[in-house]
C-alpha cells in the first residue's frame, strides 16, 4: 500500500498539525524539545513551500521575536548562580546581576517563539489564501470566504501603494512630515475601498448571498492526511500524557545551569511531527 | 496500519531486535558496582552538616548497614526537620530546614535557597546538581547544606571533618552549636534495594522505551515505557554538570536528540542551499 | 446582421418601460425614462463614457437598484423576472455579468474553483458542479487552463475564465461590461472571439464595448446610450470618429532625452538589456511590444523612479510628467479643478487650469469629485492633472486604456498641443491606431532591446511587419 501523498495535504489536516506542533512547542519549557520542534517545522515548511514564496521575511521575524524575548529575560530576571555582569542596582528593571542562567532561560523562551512561529508558518506559506475557506468548520464557511477574498485584495495594496507614491512624486510631492503622507495614503485607501466594493458587487452578481451553499472541493481526507493527523495528535498526546505521569518535561536552569533531561520517547514524539515533511506529490502539489 | 509501517521500514524491526538483545545483556551484567559491596552491620557512617543563613551550624553523624544510602534517607535519619519538593527527574529538592524559611512560595526560593554539597571520603565539598533522592553516599562521605543567596556561586558549609570521627559506636553523640539532641536511627530499612534497583531497571526501561517507540506507540504504551524510563534520566545525570554522577555514561535521550537535531538541521541547510542555487 | 436560431422569437429577453434611475446622492438621473427591448443574439451597447452604459448593464441583473440603492421608477423584465424586486441570487441564475476589472472580480485563486463559485452559491450538487465546470471550460476551449492558478494567467485568459464562470450557470442572457478595456489587443481579440462563439451557439448576449470592429459584423442590434437616453440605432452609425490623420512634423532642435547602454529592471532583475535611444523636443516616440517586454520599465527609468542597473539616462531640464497605468488611483482631492491646480502649484506654472480642463473636455465636470466620475471621465481627469504645467518630458503608460473615441481624440489633441509647445513625448501603448495617429517614431521592445520600426507598415505587438489579416483570428 502506498502511503506517499498524491495530492496536497488538506487544509484542515494542516490546521491540526500546526495546532499539535504549537502545543508541543509551547507546553514544554525544555529547549531540546523546542529546538526539535523548530527544526521539524522548518523541514516541513521547506518541503511544502509554495514556489515563489520567500523565507527571508519569516526569518527576519523569527530573529526579532527570539532576540527580543531572550534579551528581555536576560535584563529583567536577576536570578542564577553564574554571574556574567552586574548593572547598577538602582537602575529600574534592568539593574542587578546578569546571569548565565537567565541567558539560558531567555534562549529557551526565544526558542519557544521560533518553534511556535514555524509551526504556524505553513498556514500562510503553504496554503493559498482561499484554502482558509476549506479549513474553516462548516458554520464559519462564509467567514472563511470573506477572509479569503480580503486577502486577495490585500495582496494588491502593496502595488497600489508604490504606484500612487511614484505618480504623486512625479507631480511634485515630497515626503515632508507626517501630514504630507496624506497625499499618498488617502488615494490608496480610497482605491482599496473601491476595490472591495467592486469585489462585493461581483460576488453578489454571482449569487453570493444568505442562502444555502455547497462546496466544490471534497472535504474528505486522503490516507496521507489521516497519517499526518494521527501522528501529530499522537505527538501532542504523548507530551501531555508523560507530563501527567510525572516524567520531567520542563527545564528550569535555576539556581544553576545543568543539562536538560531528555526522554527518548518525547524525542521520537517530536520526530513524529515531521511526517508531512517526508514526501510531497511529484505532480505540481 | 502498524504492520504496514514495520513492513515498510525493515530497519526498524532490526533496531528493535538489537535493542532487546542489548537490554537482556545489560540486565545480566552487574548494574552498579556499589551494589556488590558487603554490608557490615552499623559499620558505615556518613556526616551531615547544615549551615543556616545566620551562620549557625547543625551537624549529625548517621550510621547505616548498607553499602550506600541516598541523601534523602540520610537527612530523614538525621532527625533534622526538613521539607522538600519533588521535581521529577531532578529528584527531591530541599525547600526548608528547621523552619528556615518559615514560608516559601517557590522552591528553590527566589532570594535564597538550600544548596546541597557532597564530600567523598573526606574530600572537598562539591556542589550537587541533582536532588537529594538522587545522591548516593557511602561510608566516609558527607552531605552538606547551606542556605545561600540565589546570585553568585554558592559557598560550601564548614568542613565535615571530625563530625563522625568522635563517635566509635553505632549511636554517635551530636556535637557543636545549636544542635538538637536527636538520636538518628542507626538502622533503617535496608537501602540496598534502593541503590541497586534503579540501575537494573535502567536497561530494561531503555529497551522498553525504544521498543515502545518502534511500534509507533499509542499514548498508553508511551506512558508505560516512559515512566519506567524516568529513573534512567535521574540515575545518570549528564556529564559536564558539577557534582558527582553515580552511574555515569552518556544519556541515551541526549544521544538520540543530538542525532535527530543534527540530521534535521543538516537537511534543512541542504534544502535552503539547493533552493538558493536553483533560484540563482 | 446575421440570422440566429432564435429560442423564442416572440418574447424579448429584456423589456424596459419608462425606467428612470438616479444613484444615491446624484444630482442627475443616470437613466432617463428609457424604453427598450432586447431579443436573442448579440446586442452592442455603445456610447460615450459616463453616459449610462454600465448602469444599464447592472440593471439587467438587479445590481441596480438592489446593490447600489438610489431611486428608481418604471418597470423592467429580464428573462421573465423583475430585476427591481427579485433577489439577486435568483437573477444570477438567469443573467450572468462579466465586469471590466480583471483582477478584482476574482474570488478564488484557482481556475476550477473560480468557475464553480456561482454553482456553489446556487447549492448545486458536487457531481453536477463538476459536469458543468467541464462543460463551461470546453465551451470556451480553455480546458488547458484547468489546473492553473489565476495569478499566472494573462488578462485575456482570466477574462475567459470569468466568462466560463458565467456560462457554468447556464444563463439565458450573458452581459459584459467593457470586458476588454484592460487587455492588450491579443487578449481582447481572444475574449471577443469567445463571445462571438457563444452568440453563434445560440445564447443571448449584451456587450458594452469600445473596440467595435470585430463585433459589429456579428451584432443583431445596437443601442446608443448617451446622457441616460437609449436609442436603438443601425450599425452603420457606429462608424464614429475618424482618425485625424497622421502628423508630420520635423524633429525640432536639440535632443530632449537620451539613454545610452541602459540596463534596468524592477528589483534588480534585468528587463532591459542595453537600450540606446534618444528623442528630441516636440517629438512623439511610441513604444510598442508585448506585455513584459520592458515598456513600463523604460518609462519608469526615464522618469527617474528606478535607477538604471548600468548605462546612463539624460532628462531635459524642467518638469517630467508621468502617467501610470491606473491613473484614477491617484485622485483624492474634492474637485477635478483642485487636482489640476495642485500640479500647477507644485510645478510653479502660471498657466490657468482651464487650459487643461478645456483640452480634455472636463469643463462641465470641473467641480465634481473625481472619484465619482465614470472610468473614462476619471481617466481624462487624471490626464489633465498629470499633464498640466507644460512639462518638458511627458511619459504616458497605456493612456487610452478603457477610453472611448471622444476621450482618445482629446488625448491626441492634448499631445499635439504639448509638442507644439516643445514637450518631448514618449508613449507606451498597445493601441496601434493611437501610435499611427501621433507617433513620429515607433520603437519596438523585444528581449530587452529596442528596435526602430516603420509605423506605416502597421507594426503589431508581435513585431513583424505584416499587417493583421482581415476577419476573425
Amino acid at each position: 500500500m502506498n502511503l506517499v501523498p498524491r495530492a496536497p495535504i488538506a487544509p484542515r489536516a494542516w490546521l491540526v498539525w500546526s495546532l499539535a506542533a504549537v502545543t508541543v512547542g509551547l507546553s514544554t519549557d525544555n529547549p531540546v524539545y523546542r529546538g526539535l520542534v523548530a527544526l521539524v517545522a522548518l523541514n516541513v515548511l521547506l518541503t511544502w513551500l509554495r514556489p515563489g514564496r520567500r523565507l527571508r521575511p519569516l526569518a527576519l521575524m523569527l530573529l526579532v521575536a527570539a532576540g527580543t524575548a531572550a534579551l528581555v529575560n536576560v535584563f529583567a530576571s536577576h536570578t542564577g548562580a553564574d554571574l556574567l555582569a552586574r548593572l547598577p542596582g538602582d537602575w529600574p528593571l534592568v539593574g542587578g546581576p546578569l546571569t548565565l542562567e537567565s541567558v539560558a532561560f531567555g534562549g529557551t523562551v526565544g526558542l519557544g517563539l521560533v518553534a511556535a512561529l514555524l509551526a504556524v508558518a505553513p498556514l500562510s506559506l503553504v496554503l493559498e489564501p482561499y484554502d482558509v475557506v476549506d479549513a474553516m468548520p462548516r458554520p464559519l464557511e462564509r467567514t472563511g470566504i470573506a477572509v479569503a477574498t480580503s486577502l486577495n485584495l490585500v495582496s494588491g495594496f502593496g502595488r497600489t501603494f508604490t504606484a500612487v507614491r511614484d505618480a504623486q512624486r512625479m507631480r511634485g510631492w515630497r515626503p515632508r512630515g507626517l501630514r504630507s503622507w496624506n497625499e499618498v495614503l488617502v488615494p490608496v485607501l480610497l482605491t482599496a475601498i473601491e476595490d472591495s466594493v467592486v469585489l462585493a458587487e461581483a460576488m453578489e452578481a454571482r449569487g453570493f448571498g444568505a442562502g444555502r451553499r455547497t462546496s466544490y472541493a471534497s472535504r474528505r481526507w486522503s490516507r496521507w492526511d489521516l497519517v499526518v493527523v494521527a501522528s501529530a495528535v499522537t505527538a501532542a498526546a504523548s507530551f501531555i500524557a508523560l507530563r501527567l505521569a510525572g516524567v520531567p518535561v520542563d527545564w528550569y536552569p535555576y539556581p544553576t545551569l545543568f543539562l536538560p533531561p531528555i526522554n527518548p520517547v518525547l524525542v521520537l514524539a517530536c520526530l513524529a511531527l515531521s511526517l508531512p515533511g517526508l514526501a510531497r506529490p511529484a505532480r505540481g502539489g | 496500519m502498524i504492520g504496514r509501517l514495520i513492513r515498510g521500514v525493515p530497519g526498524r524491526a532490526a533496531a528493535l531486535g538489537v535493542a532487546l538483545v542489548v537490554a537482556a545483556l545489560a540486565s545480566l551484567a552487574p548494574a552498579s558496582p556499589l551494589a556488590q559491596s558487603c554490608a557490615a552491620a552499623g559499620s558505615n557512617r556518613a556526616a551531615l552538616v547544615v549551615e543556616h543563613g545566620d551562620g549557625s551550624t547543625v551537624t549529625r553523624c548517621v550510621s547505616f548497614d548498607a553499602g550506600t544510602v541516598t541523601g534523602e534517607w540520610l537527612l530523614d535519619s538525621s532527625g533534622v526537620a526538613w521539607s522538600g519538593q519533588s521535581y521529577g527527574g531532578f529528584g527531591q529538592a530541599v525547600c526548608a530546614v528547621d523552619a528556615e524559611p518559615a514560608h516559601f512560595s517557590t522552591c528553590p526560593g527566589k532570594d535564597s535557597y538550600w544548596a546541597a554539597f557532597v564530600s567523598r571520603g573526606g574530600g572537598a565539598w562539591q556542589f550537587a546538581s541533582v536532588g537529594i533522592s538522587s545522591l548516593t553516599l557511602a561510608d566516609g562521605d558527607a552531605l552538606g547544606f547551606r542556605y545561600v543567596p540565589t546570585v553568585g556561586s554558592p559557598a560550601p558549609p564548614p568542613p565535615a571533618a571530625g563530625v563522625c570521627a568522635v563517635a566509635a559506636t553505632a549511636a554517635p553523640a551530636p556535637a557543636t552549636v545549636g544542635g538538637a539532641g536527636a538520636t538518628p536511627p542507626a538502622q533503617a530499612t535496608p537501602p540496598a534495594t534502593v541503590g541497586a534497583s534503579p540501575a537494573t531497571t535502567d536497561a530494561v526501561a531503555d529497551a522498553a522505551a525504544s521498543a515502545g517507540v518502534a511500534v509507533a506507540a499509542t499514548a498508553g504504551v508511551a506512558v508505560a515505557a516512559a515512566t519506567a524510563g524516568a529513573p534512567s534520566s535521574a540515575a545518570s545525570p549528564p556529564p559536564g554538570a558539577r557534582g558527582p554522577s553515580p552511574t555515569g555514561g552518556i544519556d541515551q535521550g541526549l544521544l538520540l536528540a543530538a542525532v535527530a537535531g543534527g540530521g534535521l538541521a543538516g537537511l534543512a541547510l541542504l534544502r535552503v542551499v539547493a533552493a538558493r542555487r536553483r533560484r540563482a | 446582421m446575421t440570422a440566429h436560431p432564435a429560442t423564442n422569437t416572440a418574447q424579448p429577453i429584456v423589456r424596459i418601460d419608462g425606467l428612470t434611475y438616479r444613484y444615491p446622492g446624484a444630482a442627475m438621473p443616470s437613466l432617463r425614462s428609457i424604453d427598450l427591448e432586447i431579443g436573442p443574439g448579440l446586442t452592442l451597447v455603445i456610447g460615450g463614457s459616463g453616459g449610462g452604459k454600465s448602469t444599464l448593464l447592472r440593471l439587467l441583473d438587479g445590481l441596480v437598484p438592489q446593490f447600489h440603492g438610489g431611486r428608481i421608477s418604471g418597470s423592467a423584465t429580464v428573462a421573465g423576472l423583475d430585476p427591481l424586486r427579485t433577489p439577486i441570487p435568483r437573477l444570477a441564475q438567469r443573467v450572468g455579468l462579466v465586469f471590466q476589472d480583471v483582477e478584482t472580480q476574482s474570488v478564488y485563486g484557482s481556475v476550477e474553483r473560480e468557475v464553480a463559485f456561482g454553482l456553489e452559491n446556487a447549492a448545486v450538487t458536487r457531481t453536477e458542479m463538476h459536469d458543468r465546470v467541464d462543460e463551461a471550460l470546453a465551451g470556451l476551449s480553455i480546458e488547458h487552463l484547468r489546473g492553473r492558478r489565476l495569478s499566472t494567467l494573462s488578462g485575456g485568459e482570466r477574462q475567459r475564465v470569468q466568462l466560463a464562470a458565467v456560462l457554468a450557470m447556464r444563463p439565458e442572457l450573458v452581459a459584459l461590461d467593457e470586458p476588454t478595456s484592460q487587455l492588450d489587443p491579443e487578449g481582447a481579440e481572444a475574449v471577443l472571439a469567445a463571445c462571438r462563439g457563444i452568440v453563434r451557439a445560440g445564447r443571448a448576449m449584451v456587450i458594452a464595448e469600445h473596440r467595435l470592429e470585430s463585433l459589429l459584423p456579428a451584432a443583431d442590434r445596437l443601442l446608443l446610450v448617451e446622457e441616460g437616453r437609449v436609442d436603438a440605432t443601425a450599425p452603420a452609425a457606429a462608424r464614429g470618429v475618424t482618425a485625424a490623420g497622421r502628423r508630420h512634423s520635423a524633429v525640432r532642435d536639440g535632443l530632449a532625452w537620451e539613454t545610452s547602454g541602459l540596463a534596468a529592471g524592477p528589483a534588480g532583475s534585468e528587463v532591459l538589456a542595453s537600450v540606446s535611444l534618444a528623442g528630441g523636443a516636440g517629438e512623439v516616440v511610441a513604444l510598442i511590444g508585448p506585455n513584459g517586454s520592458g515598456k513600463t520599465t523604460l518609462l519608469r527609468t526615464l522618469a527617474g523612479l528606478i535607477p538604471p542597473l548600468s548605462g546612463t539616462v539624460r532628462r531635459p531640464a524642467g518638469r517630467t510628467a508621468y502617467l501610470p497605468q491606473n491613473p484614477g488611483a491617484l485622485l483624492h482631492l474634492p474637485t477635478v479643478r483642485a487636482e489640476v491646480e495642485l500640479t500647477l502649484r507644485r510645478a510653479g506654472a502660471t498657466e490657468s487650469p482651464e487650459l487643461m480642463l478645456g483640452t480634455f473636455g472636463l469643463v462641465g465636470l470641473a467641480n465634481r469629485y473625481p472619484r465619482d466620475l465614470s472610468s473614462g471621465e476619471r481617466q481624462r481627469a487624471a490626464l489633465a492633472a498629470t499633464l498640466a504645467g507644460s512639462p518638458a518630458l511627458v511619459l504616458l503608460d497605456e493612456p487610452t486604456r478603457g477610453m472611448d473615441a471622444a476621450a482618445r481624440s482629446s488625448l491626441a489633441a492634448a499631445v499635439r498641443s504639448l509638442t507644439e509647445r516643445g514637450s518631448a513625448v514618449v508613449v507606451a501603448t498597445h493601441d496601434t491606431e493611437l501610435a499611427a495617429e501621433l507617433a513620429d517614431r515607433t520603437i519596438a521592445l523585444r528581449d530587452g532591446r529596442a528596435v526602430e520600426v516603420e509605423p506605416e507598415r502597421g507594426a503589431t505587438d508581435a513585431g513583424d511587419a505584416a499587417p493583421a489579416a482581415e476577419g476573425t483570428r
